[in-house]
């Protein structure tokens, strides 16, 4: 009888607890998680109609929208500061800033002073009257890098003029930008899905084969963050390396389901898609 | 035990069938439409009471009690003080194995003849079978109780006759078995929403976290009403309630009595 009843108790045992089984945090993008990945989502900055650029600088994001024809100037935080409409803009889809000044790639490079841009004290770059179709911008100390769909034009900030600078040879420029770590301008190409990396007078240095398309990118340090369709791409930007990806997995707003523009706050990544900004950090 | 009962329903069911014969018995005897072919004649200078009894004593002896116990039956309602026919009547049951009747019937006799030795004699003989039949154990097993208790919660406790406690132990597993097998299945889809959400982690794994916890919460407490109704169920087998469950004979009439307590 006493066995019955240890065998009967166990069993009890048995039952009750057999289905008492940790939960165990095994989300890769969960940070706590014991597999955690890196890089998980955080939320959204802003609200546009087509948000075609943005660049942060400092801890202020750039925003430009070609459909609402507006500047935005967001803090870090996601707080909107305030936005600038411009009647001289057709359809804006490039911005860059170097702190002091504001650059809006448009039918023209129309520059505004960062500091009293709400007071409208916009100068356009004087000595060149032609139109072009700016698509993207990219500003250094002293050079202002404007890129249409095949040539990037350089221009001097200081004396406000067109330099004698420019490369062209690219089928569909999607993106420049200036990496002040290296001193270099890396110009992304959608046509030939190549990052090419130039110096300051664009001189060749190297570039990058990508293997889909590429519509924007990030640069900090040796990392080189591409968003594709199957989520953001690291390379090493110095090597090209395929380092990892990351925002491809599972369900929710945190996934990078096409090729985005994209920037670097400090270890924060993020991805301009259709009409927010998307927030990923470590 | 189980015998026992089915012995004393019987043994109720039987007694209530012959009291309704006895009831019969008696509208015929009311009528007193004796049929005389059916007896050995008497002689005419008997009183009617005189020779309805020799007509019982005649039908007794040849064992056809049925129909003798009209007559002595019919000498009793002219003669309430004939203890012979009272006796002879009461022979006539106990041949009939009517026991409850002859029981009775012997009571009467020692009511007008307290010294009657073949009516004391049947009084000892009922008073030991009824003595046997109370004082007889029930031979109850913990295990019985226990394997009960295991297989079906308060399977035990209704065993053991504690029927509140049954209800009182089943209900509170039942809910408690419930609301743990439907935190499971809501924990299960909240983990699953967590390991595939890339958003607000933390508030999805916290969600799934509470239901596992009332999942675990309920689970132990149908675990322990579980265990606790197997233990009581052991320790409880041949408890009061379980004894009480007996046959009573109580004022000439034999009852089946079942006490419902915690």
């Amino acid at each position: 009888m006493v066995n019955i009843k240890n065998t009967l108790l166990i069993i009890i045992i048995a039952v009750v607890f057999s289905g008492c089984t940790a939960l165990n945090k095994t989300n890769p993008t969960d940070p706590s998680g014991t597999n955690y990945i890196g890089m998980h989502y955080l939320g959204v900055i802003g609200e546009f109609s087509k948000l075609d650029d943005f660049e942060v600088n400092g801890t202020i994001i750039w925003c430009v929208d070609s459909q609402n024809k507006k500047i935005y100037k967001y803090d870090i935080s996601g707080n909107l500061d305030y936005t600038l409409s411009d009647p001289r803009f057709v359809a804006p889809t490039g911005i860059c800033s170097n702190g002091t000044y504001i650059f809006a790639a448009d039918n023209k490079i129309i520059k505004y002073n960062a500091s009293y841009v709400s007071n409208v004290a916009e100068v356009q770059l004087p000595d060149y009257s032609s139109t072009y179709n700016f698509i993207k911008c990219a500003v250094s100390a002293t050079y202002l890098y404007a890129a249409t769909d095949t040539t990037v034009i350089v221009f001097d900030i200081a004396a406000n003029s067109i330099t004698a600078l420019s490369k062209g040879g690219f089928i569909s420029i999607s993106e420049i930008k200036y990496n002040s770590d290296t001193n270099d301008v890396a110009i992304a190409d959608s046509g030939t899905k190549k990052i090419t990396i130039c110096d300051l007078n664009l001189g060749y240095k190297r570039e990058i084969a990508f293997i889909e398309e590429i519509k924007g990118f990030g640069i900090k340090g040796n990392n080189l963050y591409v968003p594709t369709g199957t989520g953001v791409q690291q390379y090493n930007y110095n090597t090209g390396v395929f380092i990892k990806t990351f925002a491809n997995f599972g369900e929710g707003a945190g996934k990078i389901i096409a090729p985005a523009i994209c920037d670097i706050y400090g270890d924060y990544v993020l991805f301009g898609v259709g009409n927010t900004i998307k927030y990923f950090g470590p | 035990m189980k015998k026992k009962f089915l012995l004393v329903f019987v043994l109720f069911i039987a007694s209530t069938a012959f009291a309704a014969t006895g009831q019969d018995n008696t509208q015929i005897n009311n009528n007193v439409a004796i049929n005389q072919n059916i007896v050995a004649p008497v002689s005419s200078a008997l009183s009617l009471t005189e020779k309805y009894y020799r007509y019982g004593d005649v039908l007794f002896n040849k064992a056809d009690y049925t129909n003798a116990v009209k007559y002595f039956y019919a000498v009793t309602k002219a003669e309430p003080k004939n203890v012979k026919a009272w006796k002879k009547m009461a022979f006539c049951y106990y041949k009939l194995n009517n026991h409850n009747y002859a029981y009775r019937v012997f009571k009467i006799v020692l009511k007008y003849d307290s010294k009657d030795k073949d009516a004391l004699e049947f009084m000892d003989y009922y008073k030991n079978i009824i003595e046997k039949r109370t004082s007889v154990k029930v031979v109850r097993e913990p295990f019985d109780s226990i394997w009960r208790a295991a297989i079906l919660p308060s399977w035990g406790q209704f065993y053991n006759n504690q029927i509140a406690k049954g209800f009182i132990d089943g209900s509170i597993f039942i809910v408690a078995a419930s609301l743990a097998i439907y935190n499971v299945n809501d924990e299960k889809t909240k983990y699953e929403k967590y390991s595939r959400t890339n958003e607000n982690q933390d508030i999805a794994y916290t969600q799934a976290k509470e239901s596992w916890t009332s999942a675990l919460m309920w689970g132990i407490i149908a675990g322990v009403v579980y265990a606790g109704g197997i233990v009581d169920a052991g320790l409880n087998y041949n408890c009061d309630e379980v004894r009480l469950a007996n046959i009573e004979i109580k004022d000439n009439a034999v009852f089946v009595k079942v006490s419902y307590a915690w």
